[in-house]
C-alpha cells in the first residue's frame, strides 16, 4: 500500500504534456487519462503486434504508464481487501452451531497470509485440516497454505514435507502448489510447468477455468517474468468470480474470494510496466519520461538503489520542465531514508518550506505518508494552501493531506480532505477522480462506518475493475452486520 | 458456601444485562454561541408533522427536530441513550426493559405548564402506532413486539414475539405524548396533532406561516442542552432551480438536496459548503398492478426494455448517478451485484408486448381485446425541476415508440400523494424512495402492505416474495438474511413492479456561517442541536 501511493503524483505529470502518435496509442492514452486502465491496456497491448516504424518507444512508454497505474491501484485494492476481509471473515468465524461455515477458517488463514501474519494463518489452517468433514481437495489446499505459513515462519523443512504429501491432479491444488514452490524459490519443482499443466487440465475438463487456477498462474507467471503469458490469461478471465460458494441451508450461501488475486494483478502489471518502460528508455524520443517512470516503478517494487540511480540520471541529464525534476528530487530524498533517516527528513522539510508549488508540496506529503514520518510543518502549510486555492493542483494537495491522515489512522480528517479534493459533480466516477484517491477515500468511509458511501465508490470502480467484487461482497457483509437502523423507507 | 458462586453465575447468565452509560441531565458545555436563524429550503411541503402518519422525507426531517426515540444512533453507528437512559436485554433476547430519563418534559402548550415525559407516553405511542385504524407504514416494522408493560412511571418493558436481528435499533421510533392527539385510540392525518405536534426534541413547532413555512424555535429545556441555533425555518420551493438561486442570493442558508444542475455553480462559490450525504435512494417508474393492462409482468418488463436509462441519466442529470437493477440502492449491503440492469432494447420490448397479446392498432398504439395501451403518468409538482420534466417527456417518447400512449400529469405534492397512496388513482408514477441502512423493503413489496396510505401503492403481490420477506425478518443469521435479500433483488428485478431507474448523487449545500454541521445520511437533522452560527454572523 505504501508503495502504491508512490506513483500518485507522477501519473498526472506526463500524461498532460506528452504528445503521442495518433491512432491506437492516442486512443489508449485518452483512456488512460480517464483512468480506464484496463481498457487502455487492452488497446495498447493489442496494438504492439502491428506497430509502425518509430512508434515502439511511444507505445512502450504508454503501456508502461498504464500498467504501472494498474499495479498501483491493485496494490491499494489488495491492502483494502485484506482489512475488510479480516473484519468480515472474523465475524463469520465467530458464528457457532449448525450455521457455522466449514470453509471460513481456510479463507481467514489465507487472508492472514496476505496480511503477512503466518502465525495466525497456521493456527487457523491446523484447525481447518483437522476437520474430518471437509473435502479432500479443500484439505489439500489447506495443507499447501499451511506449508506456506511454515515457510514464512522460517520452517522450510516442515513446509517441504507438507507439500510433498500433497499428491494431486486437481488443477486448483496443483496451481496452489506451484505458487507455493515459486514463493519458496523451489525452481527445481518447475512451478511454471506445473501452472501450465494445471491450466491444461482445467481446459480439458471443459467449462470455465476457476479463478483459483487463474490467480495462481498469474502470480507464477509474473514472478517468473512471463508477463505476456499472464497478460494473455487475463484477457479471458472472469475477475469477479468467487473461489468457493458454500451452501449451508436453503437460503444461506457464503461466497469466498481469493484475496491474492489483487496482489497477483499488481505484481503482473508492475512487472509488465517495468519491462515496457525499460524498452521505452532506449528510445531517445521518450527517454526522459521513461526514466522518470522507471525510477518510480523501481521504488514501487522496493528496489531503492536502482530507483535512485535512474532518478539521478533523469535529474542530471534529461531536459524536462522543473516541475518533474522537483518531483524526482523529492523521490531521491525519500529514497535516502533507508540509509540516512535524519537527512532524508531534513531534505523533505527544507523542500517543503522552500516551495509554493502545490504539486511539489503534495509529493512531499505523499513521501511523508509512505515513510510514516511526522511532517507537521508541511501539513500546516498544505492545510493553509488548500483553504485558499482551488483547481486540480489543490485537489492533489487535498488528496495528499487525506492520505497523510489515513496513514495516521485519523479517518475523519482523511475523509474530510479527500472529499474536498474530489470532483463533486462526479463524485465517484473514476473518469474524473484518481481511482487510488477514491479507494483511499472509501477506506476512510469504511473506517468511519459510512459503508454506503464506500460501497457506492466500489460500485463505480467495478465497472472498469471487476476484480473489486471481492471487496464489495466482504464490505456488504460487514455493513449488514454493523448497520443499526430501524427499517424505514420514505418517499422522497 | 460452595453454592454461592454458582448462584451468582446463574444470575449473571440468566439475565444478560446490557447497560448503556447513564445519561444525566446535560447542558451544552461546548462553549459555542447560541443564536441566529437557519432558513432551509425544501422541495415541497410536509404532509404531516407527526412521526407516525408521515411517510415522506420532508416530514421526517422536521419530526427529527421535534421528537426523540427511546434510543438514538450516533455518527459512529452506535446505539446511544435518548429518552431511555439505559436498558437491559434478557439473555433469550425476548425482553427489552428501558429505564427512562426523569428530567424530560414535553414541549409546553401555550399558557400551560410543561408535562413530564413518562412510561405512559411510550405505551401510548406503541398502542396508537399499532392500532388497526392508524394509517402508518410503521406497523410492519413492529410486528415483532408481543406486548409492552409499564413497570413503573419511568420503566417500560417490551416483550418480543421472538428475538430478531438488530431489535434495539428499532426502539428509535419517535415517542409522542399521550396528551397530544385528540383521538386517544388511533391517529389519523386529520387529527390536529398531525399539524400541531408536541415533542421532547430540540425544537418546538411555533407556527406554520401563510406561505407554508414551518417555523421551529429552540427548546430551552431540551434534556441534552439547549440547541445553539434559535430558530429553524423550513421554506418550501415548488421549483428546485429557484431554491438554488435563493441560496446563492442569501435568501436561505441551506438546501437539503441540491439540484444536480446546480452542483458546479455551488461548488465554485466559496461562500458555501457542498456536503455529500449518502441517503440510500433511487428513482423509479412505479406501476399500478390493479390496472389489468399492467398486471402482466411482460408488459412491465417491456416498458423497462423500452427506456434508455443511461441516455436519460447522462442527458438530464449530467451522468451524476448510477443505473440500478432492482429494489435496493447500490450503496446498500443488500444490493445483488449479479443482477444487471436490463439493456435498452425497444425491439425486445415490442416482442414482449406482442407475446402478452398486444398488437399495433391503426393509430400505432398497442391494443389487446379492444383496449388501448393508454396510461396516465402522475408526477408530483414538487419534483418539477427541469430534469424531471425532461425525464417524464423522454419516458413518454420512449414508450410511444413501442406503441404505448402515456399522458403525463403533474400534480401538487399533497394531492399527488392522495391519488397514489389513498385513492390509488394512477397507472404509472415517477418517484423516489429513500431507505435507512436496514434495507427493509417489506413495506414496499409485501402483499400485506397493500391498502390506503401504505407503501405498496401499486398492489404488487407475489407469495414467494412475501415468504422471503417474512423469512428475512425471522432469521437471526446475518448471512442468511443477506442471501434472502439477494434472492429478493433477483425476483423483483425480474417482475418489474417498477422500472428501476437510478440512484443520484445527494448533496446538501449550506452557507459557511453554519458550523459544526454533521448530517445524518437518512434523517438529516439528527445532530442539528450541536450546529451553531458564530455571533458575528447571526442575523
Amino acid at each position: 500500500m505504501k508503495k502504491a501511493v508512490l506513483l500518485c503524483a507522477m501519473i498526472v505529470f506526463f500524461a498532460g504534456p506528452l504528445s503521442f502518435a495518433g491512432g491506437p496509442v492516442e486512443n489508449g492514452m485518452k483512456l488512460y487519462k480517464k483512468h480506464l486502465y484496463e481498457d487502455a491496456g487492452k488497446v495498447l497491448y493489442s496494438y504492439l503486434q502491428s506497430l509502425k516504424p518509430g512508434e515502439e518507444g511511444t507505445a512502450c512508454l504508454s503501456l508502461g504508464m498504464v500498467y504501472l497505474s494498474s499495479a498501483r491501484l491493485y496494490s491499494e485494492l489488495h491492502s483494502t481487501s485484506i482489512s475488510v476481509h479480516l473484519d468480515y471473515l472474523k465475524k463469520i468465524d465467530a458464528v457457532s452451531g449448525k450455521a457455522k461455515s466449514r470453509l471460513v477458517k481456510l479463507y481467514l488463514a489465507q487472508t492472514y497470509l496476505e496480511a503477512e501474519k503466518p502465525e495466525k494463518a497456521a493456527a487457523n489452517l491446523q484447525r481447518f485440516i483437522a476437520d474430518k468433514k471437509i473435502k479432500p481437495k479443500d484439505r489439500a489446499i489447506g495443507k499447501v497454505s499451511l506449508g506456506v505459513s511454515y515457510f514464512l515462519l522460517g520452517k522450510p523443512k516442515k513446509a517441504k514435507k507438507l507439500w510433498s504429501s500433497v499428491k494431486t491432479k486437481d488443477p486448483g491444488v496443483l496451481s496452489e502448489l506451484a505458487k507455493a514452490y515459486c514463493k519458496a524459490g523451489l525452481t527445481n519443482k518447475n512451478p511454471l510447468a506445473m501452472c501450465d499443466e494445471a491450466l491444461k487440465i482445467a481446459e480439458k475438463s471443459g467449462g470455465t477455468i476457476s479463478i483459483q487456477v487463474i490467480n495462481n498462474a498469474l502470480w507464477v507467471y509474473a514472478a517468473t517474468g512471463q508477463v505476456e503469458k499472464g497478460l494473455d490469461l487475463i484477457k479471458s478471465a472472469n475477475l469477479k468470480a468467487f473461489s468457493y460458494e458454500e451452501a449451508m441451508a436453503k437460503n444461506k450461501i457464503i461466497r469466498f474470494y481469493d484475496l491474492s488475486l489483487l496482489s497477483s494483478l499488481s505484481l503482473l502489471y508492475g512487472k509488465a510496466g517495468i519491462k515496457y518502460l525499460e524498452k521505452a528508455s532506449t528510445d531517445e524520443k521518450v527517454k526522459g519520461p521513461a526514466l522518470y517512470y522507471l525510477g518510480t516503478a523501481n521504488a514501487f517494487f522496493g528496489d531503492i538503489d536502482e530507483s535512485s540511480k535512474v532518478f539521478e540520471l533523469f535529474v542530471s541529464t534529461v531536459e524536462m520542465p522543473a516541475r518533474y525534476k522537483n518531483t524526482a528530487k523529492v523521490m531521491l530524498a525519500e529514497n535516502r531514508y533507508l540509509s540516512d533517516k535524519a537527512q532524508a527528513k531534513r531534505m523533505l522539510g527544507d523542500m517543503a518550506q522552500a516551495t509554493t508549488n502545490p504539486y511539489m508540496l503534495s509529493d512531499i506529503l505523499f513521501a511523508c505518508s509512505r515513510l510514516q514520518v511526522e511532517c507537521h510543518k508541511t501539513v500546516r502549510k498544505a492545510s493553509v494552501m488548500v483553504e485558499s486555492g482551488e483547481g486540480k493542483a489543490f485537489s492533489s494537495v487535498s488528496f495528499a493531506l487525506g492520505k497523510y491522515y489515513l496513514q495516521k489512522k485519523d479517518y475523519v480528517k482523511a475523509g474530510f480532505y479527500m472529499e474536498a479534493g474530489r470532483d463533486k459533480s462526479n463524485k465517484n466516477k473514476i473518469e474524473y477522480n484518481d481511482p487510488v484517491m477514491l479507494v483511499s477515500l472509501a477506506k476512510a468511509y469504511y473506517r468511519t462506518k459510512k459503508f454506503s458511501e464506500a460501497l457506492e465508490i466500489y460500485f463505480e470502480i467495478s465497472k472498469q475493475f471487476p476484480a473489486v467484487r471481492q471487496i464489495q461482497i466482504a464490505m456488504q457483509g460487514v455493513y449488514s452486520m454493523e448497520q443499526k437502523s430501524a427499517g424505514d423507507a420514505k418517499i422522497l | 458456601m460452595k453454592r454461592l458462586p454458582s448462584v451468582l453465575l446463574l444470575i449473571f447468565f440468566f439475565v444478560f444485562i446490557m447497560m448503556a452509560p447513564k445519561a444525566g441531565a446535560e447542558q451544552k458545555t461546548d462553549g459555542k454561541p447560541d443564536g441566529g436563524t437557519l432558513n432551509y429550503g425544501e422541495y415541497g411541503r410536509p404532509t404531516t408533522l407527526d412521526p407516525i402518519t408521515s411517510n415522506d422525507m420532508i416530514s421526517m426531517r422536521i419530526t427529527e427536530l421535534i421528537f426523540n426515540g427511546l434510543v438514538g444512533i450516533n455518527e459512529k453507528q452506535e446505539i446511544v441513550p435518548e429518552l431511555a437512559e439505559r436498558w437491559e436485554i434478557s439473555e433469550d433476547g425476548k425482553f427489552y426493559t428501558f429505564y427512562l430519563r426523569q428530567d424530560v418534559t414535553w414541549h409546553p402548550k401555550e399558557g400551560e405548564e410543561p408535562v413530564p415525559f413518562t412510561a405512559d407516553d411510550v405505551i401510548f405511542t406503541y398502542n396508537i402506532m399499532m392500532h388497526p385504524k392508524t394509517i402508518t407504514s410503521m406497523k410492519v416494522r413492529y410486528e415483532f413486539i408481543e406486548s409492552v408493560t409499564k413497570m413503573d412511571d419511568y420503566t417500560v418493558q417490551f416483550t418480543l414475539k421472538r428475538p430478531i436481528l438488530n431489535a434495539l435499533a428499532k426502539f428509535s421510533f419517535k415517542v409522542i405524548p399521550q396528551h397530544g392527539p385528540a383521538n386517544q385510540e388511533f391517529l389519523s392525518r386529520e387529527d390536529p396533532f398531525a399539524q400541531k405536534p408536541i415533542g421532547t426534541g430540540p425544537y418546538i413547532l411555533k407556527n406554520i406561516t401563510a406561505d407554508r413555512e414551518v417555523i421551529l424555535v429552540a427548546n430551552e429545556n431540551y434534556f441534552k442542552g439547549r440547541p445553539h441555533i434559535n430558530k429553524f425555518a423550513a421554506r418550501p420551493f415548488a421549483d428546485q432551480n429557484i431554491m438554488s438561486q435563493a441560496l446563492l442570493f442569501n435568501a436561505i442558508d441551506m438546501i437539503v438536496l441540491v439540484n444536480h444542475r446546480d452542483i458546479p455553480q455551488i461548488q465554485g462559490d466559496k461562500r458555501y459548503v457542498l456536503q455529500p450525504y449518502n441517503a440510500l435512494s433511487y428513482s423509479f417508474f412505479g406501476y399500478n398492478i390493479r390496472n389489468p393492462l399492467l398486471a402482466d409482468k411482460r408488459v412491465r418488463k417491456a416498458f423497462t426494455y423500452a427506456v434508455n436509462r443511461q441516455e436519460m441519466l447522462d442527458s438530464f442529470f449530467n451522468g451524476q448517478g448510477t443505473i440500478i437493477s432492482g429494489p435496493f440502492a447500490p450503496g446498500s449491503w443488500a444490493y445483488n451485484l449479479d443482477v444487471q440492469p436490463l439493456p435498452y432494447d425497444p425491439e425486445k420490448a415490442i416482442a414482449l408486448l406482442n407475446e402478452a397479446g398486444f398488437t399495433k392498432g391503426d393509430d400505432g398504439i398497442m391494443v389487446k381485446d379492444g383496449q388501448k395501451l393508454s396510461l396516465t403518468l402522475k408526477v408530483p409538482i414538487a419534483k418539477e425541476s427541469e430534469a424531471v420534466k425532461r425525464v417524464v417527456l423522454a419516458f413518454k417518447n420512449y414508450l410511444n415508440k413501442i406503441g404505448v400512449d402515456v399522458e403525463g400529469e403533474f400534480k401538487e405534492w399533497l394531492s399527488w400523494k392522495e391519488d397514489v397512496f389513498l385513492k390509488h388513482d394512477f397507472d404509472i408514477i415517477f418517484a423516489s424512495w429513500v431507505f435507512d441502512d436496514s434495507a427493509d423493503i417489506s413495506s414496499l413489496f409485501h402483499s400485506g402492505e397493500i391498502g390506503p396510505w401504505k407503501n405498496n401503492f401499486g398492489a404488487y403481490s407475489n407469495p414467494e416474495v412475501d415468504g422471503l420477506i417474512v423469512e428475512s425478518k425471522l432469521t437471526l443469521d446475518h448471512e442468511k438474511r443477506r442471501t434472502i435479500n439477494r434472492k429478493l433483488h433477483a425476483i423483483i428485478a425480474d417482475e418489474n413492479p417498477y422500472t428501476f431507474l437510478w440512484t443520484l448523487t445527494n448533496y446538501a449545500a449550506f452557507n459557511k456561517k453554519l458550523r459544526h454541521v454533521a448530517i445524518h445520511p437518512y434523517k438529516f437533522f439528527s445532530f442539528a442541536d450541536n450546529w451553531f452560527i458564530p455571533t458575528s454572523e447571526q442575523r
